[in-house]
């Protein structure tokens, strides 16, 4: 009893009381500006919708069927600019939060009373997120006009609200997470647009591309299509049928957004935490079953025949982590020491030797995941199991050999940053940019083999449709011990340095 | 009580701080002196649960900074060597903050802003942004905020620095204050009389070695193993130095001028009265008797070799 108790007291204290926020929301709410802005951003909102009804209206006679159509257009219109303005301002609001405390060094102040990252970063994130959503709220009169008028339902626009606050919380969460990492506040900044514009990118090709290819019944739609800004006419009122039922799309959205924002907070305590704190290996944990679920969610809905393309795609973002899990140095807190080359337990604990087996849990979810995933859609186990085996294989290899890489990287230099950094280029230089080639070629061939990809063969397996399945698979076997090896020479001369290092420096 | 143990902190080979032990009471000011880059911060910092010790551990109250830094965070005020100030914010606003941060129940932090106000004298300013205070109340109002939770035990790492006279005479005021409060302050200063004619017990640290600590009288005592005595006369002060030189347990003597000598001492206060008692015996006319008090500078310098890492 006392434990529920003590739970929800913290949780009062995280989510309604929060210091930070109180704090924030003086700052935010000082002065004439924020009158300022929120009138002229109503302004341009309201003015547009004026325009709008001056243009119809001095049209003269025109169709119902015309009308409905403009009115929609309308409705679109508006929703497409509070897209625009969420992916604007989100970000911005967020992006400098964390660091620019930083700057002015008032963490320290912080952190050393009685507050736990969480706190302190569930503060900052409600602070944030909330002008956000004021704007969102701010712009119902504008919307609701389009319910009267009959361009849209009551049921859209808030649904289409639901989904906006969704993407507003998820790009705040990535923002917070990259504040938490950047420097300077500039760079902050500049990361988080990135960020965006990847996450806007991603959900509205997604959201082209599935709405495409899933007409199917009713508005029957993949849950990704509400998470873009700029689809919410498509999105409303649209389900996904699971077995029997039916679920509302923003239902998955919301859920998607909160997994997405929970892990995201991790991170960033994660980072502000000291070395071996709980946030981490509570990220550590998360980090398995999200790759699970994700890859059990991507597997059911392609569907068999491509499951090995599945786990060797799925892994792929793996990159914006790996650098972070397997380089080591000596850094100030002790958190990424050199510590051996393989051990389950830092895998949890979040150390550089748990940088393998923490990439070999990732891959044995994704495997398993997508299989589960195909399992539960087509009914059929796991198959071609020996074929996947040897894509299985080179995804090993692949990895194994990037966090070789690393490992190599960081025995050769002191600082654990400059490692990191040349772990990305090189898997830009190996991966990513003869991607593009591979992807060219087998775009282009209509006939395979035409074109000869013999250097770039190591690739094949992830472009497995330019090839047959069973072709494809003894070169991914080939390719995949082949980089396992390196793997091995290149991280037992990595560990060999980093046991006996020469002296550094200093004293 | 604070009892720190073999504290220890490397900087990737460096170390900042070599096995810092000491135990410190309600009530003690502790004068935490050493030059630039000694490891004033470092110890100061671990302390305040900011950074992990490599090795070693300290607990306040019974509470342990690695195994319980919560409960330890509870009992600290921490005011580091820069501001970390809030500009857009009211005094009374910045004051909530932490009081909200540190948990202060809603209906009492009125109360508790008042008070700590009135102690820090910034009353009048309770309605001022953070950013117009001068550099003297900015400071006080940084102690202020340490204090909004009634803390055990003070972290004040360089506070003096960058005041004017007069500021630094109110702050020390001020904490001399807070420790008849029956707190315990740590404060640190790479200008040692700063820290004199306020603390009560005082810790040496050079190259992150702590060299001496105690009681402010202790120290001065141990390092000076003889007392060094002045006496001055009307007349006849060279053939009182002869004099006095064949007395027992009389190191040295000095002669200054034709008045005055200085004698280096080892007996006891007892032997020390018999030398006036002899003198005056003797038909010399003292006029001035009295023992030269070394004070913290001196010692400073005796125990520290004045090199900086
Ligand atoms: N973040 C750090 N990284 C590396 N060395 C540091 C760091 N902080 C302090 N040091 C070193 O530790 C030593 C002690 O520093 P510090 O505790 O700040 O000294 P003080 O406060 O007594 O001036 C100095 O030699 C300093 O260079
Ligand atoms: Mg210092």
């Amino acid at each position: 009893m006392s434990i529920v108790a003590g739970w929800l007291l913290r949780n009062k204290e995280a989510y309604l009381t929060n210091a930070s926020t109180a704090r924030d929301f003086r700052s935010q709410l000082r002065g004439n500006r924020p009158l300022l802005l929120w009138g002229t951003y109503l302004f341009i909102l309201i003015g547009f919708g004026t325009l709008f009804y001056a243009v119809t209206s001095s049209e003269g006679t025109m169709s119902v069927a015309s009308l409905q159509r403009e009115l929609q257009g309308f409705y679109n219109t508006i929703m497409n600019m509070l897209g625009l303005m969420v992916v604007v301002v989100a970000p911005a609001l967020t992006a400098t939060t964390i660091v620019s405390e930083r700057q002015k060094r008032s963490l320290d102040l912080i952190f050393s009373a009685p507050v736990s990252t969480k706190y302190y970063l569930v503060g900052k994130m409600i602070s944030s997120y909330r002008y956000t959503w004021m704007l969102l709220v701010l712009s119902l009169p504008v919307t609701s006009v389009c319910v009267v008028l009959g361009g849209a339902t009551w049921t859209d626009v808030l649904t289409g609200y639901a989904n906006l606050s969704f993407i507003g919380i998820i790009l705040t969460s990535i923002a917070l997470a990259l504040s938490t990492v950047a420097i300077k506040p500039v760079s902050a900044i500049v990361w988080s647009y990135f960020a965006t514009f990847f996450v806007v990118m991603f959900t509205w090709t997604m959201a082209s591309f599935l709405s495409f290819a899933s007409m199917r019944s009713g508005r029957e739609l993949p849950f990704l299509v509400s998470l873009s800004p700029f689809n919410q006419l498509n999105a409303a009122g649209a389900y996904t049928q699971i077995g029997w039922v039916q679920i509302p799309n923003f239902v998955l959205a919301g859920l998607t957004a909160l997994l997405v924002s929970r892990i995201m907070l991790l991170g960033a305590s994660s980072v502000l935490s000291p070395f071996g704190a709980l946030d981490t290996k509570s990220l550590r944990v998360h980090g398995l079953v999200y790759m699970f679920v994700v890859a059990v969610g991507v597997g059911s809905a392609l569907g068999s025949g491509s499951t090995h393309i599945l786990y060797t795609w799925i892994t792929f973002p793996l990159i914006a982590i790996v650098p972070i899990i397997t380089c080591f140095g000596w850094d100030l807190e002790k958190k990424f020491w050199p510590d051996g080359w393989f051990s389950i337990r830092a895998a949890i604990v979040g150390t550089p030797a748990g940088g393998l087996p923490y990439l070999l849990g990732l891959l044995a979810g994704a495997f398993l995941g997508s299989n589960l995933g195909v399992g539960l859609a087509t009914m059929d186990v796991f198959p071609d199991l020996h074929l996947q085996l040897c894509y299985l294989t080179w995804a090993l290899g692949l990895w194994a050999f990037i966090w070789a890489i690393g490992r190599g990287c960081s025995s050769l230099y002191n600082g654990v940053k400059t490692a990191r950094t040349l772990q990305a280029v090189f898997f830009l230089v190996f991966l990513t940019v003869p991607s593009a080639a591979v992807s060219m070629i087998v775009a282009f061939t209509s006939q395979p083999g035409l074109v000869d990809p013999t250097p770039l063969w190591y690739l094949m397996p992830l472009y497995p449709l330019g090839l047959p399945l069973a072709e494809g698979a003894p070169g991914a076997l080939a390719w995949g011990l082949l980089m396992l090896l390196a793997a091995l020479y290149i991280g037992r001369k990595a560990e060999h340095r980093a046991r006996n290092p020469k002296p550094r420096g200093r004293k | 009580m604070l009892d720190v143990k073999q504290l220890c902190k490397d900087y990737s080979g460096l170390q900042a701080v070599q096995g810092v032990s000491f135990q410190l009471h309600p009530g003690d000011v502790f004068g935490f002196i050493g030059s630039n880059g000694a490891g004033k911060t470092t110890t100061i910092r671990m302390l305040a649960t900011l950074l992990e010790p490599t090795s070693g551990t300290a607990t306040l109250n019974g509470a342990d900074i690695q195994r319980d830094p919560m409960e330890v965070r509870r009992q600290i005020g921490y005011m580091p060597d820069f501001f970390g100030l809030y500009d857009d914010l009211k005094v009374w606003e910045y004051l909530d903050f932490f009081a909200g941060i540190y948990r202060v129940p809603p209906r009492e932090r009125p109360q508790v802003i008042d008070n700590v106000l009135e102690l820090t004298d910034l009353t009048v300013k309770r309605q001022a942004y953070v950013q117009t205070l001068s550099r003297g109340m900015q400071q006080r109002l940084c102690l202020a905020r340490c204090l909004v939770h009634d803390p055990a035990m003070l972290l004040l790492d360089e506070p003096a620095s960058g005041l004017d006279p007069r500021a630094r005479a109110e702050l020390k005021e001020l904490i001399a204050e807070l420790g008849r409060m029956g707190k315990i302050v740590i404060v640190s200063s790479h200008i040692l009389p700063e820290l004199a004619d306020f603390c009560n017990t005082v810790g040496i640290i050079e190259r992150g070695e702590l060299l001496a600590w105690g009681p402010v009288d202790t120290i001065i005592r141990q390092i000076q193993a003889h007392r060094s005595i002045m006496i001055r006369m009307l007349e006849r002060g060279p053939e009182a130095a002869e004099f006095v030189s064949r007395l027992p347990s009389v190191l040295a003597v000095t002669p200054r001028g034709s008045h005055e000598i200085q004698i280096e001492y080892a007996g006891d206060l007892e032997g020390q009265a018999e030398i006036l008692a002899t003198l005056v015996r003797d038909g010399y006319r003292v006029t001035d008797f009295r023992e030269e008090q070394a004070d913290l500078e001196d010692v400073f310098l005796r125990l520290t070799t004045g090199a900086v890492q």
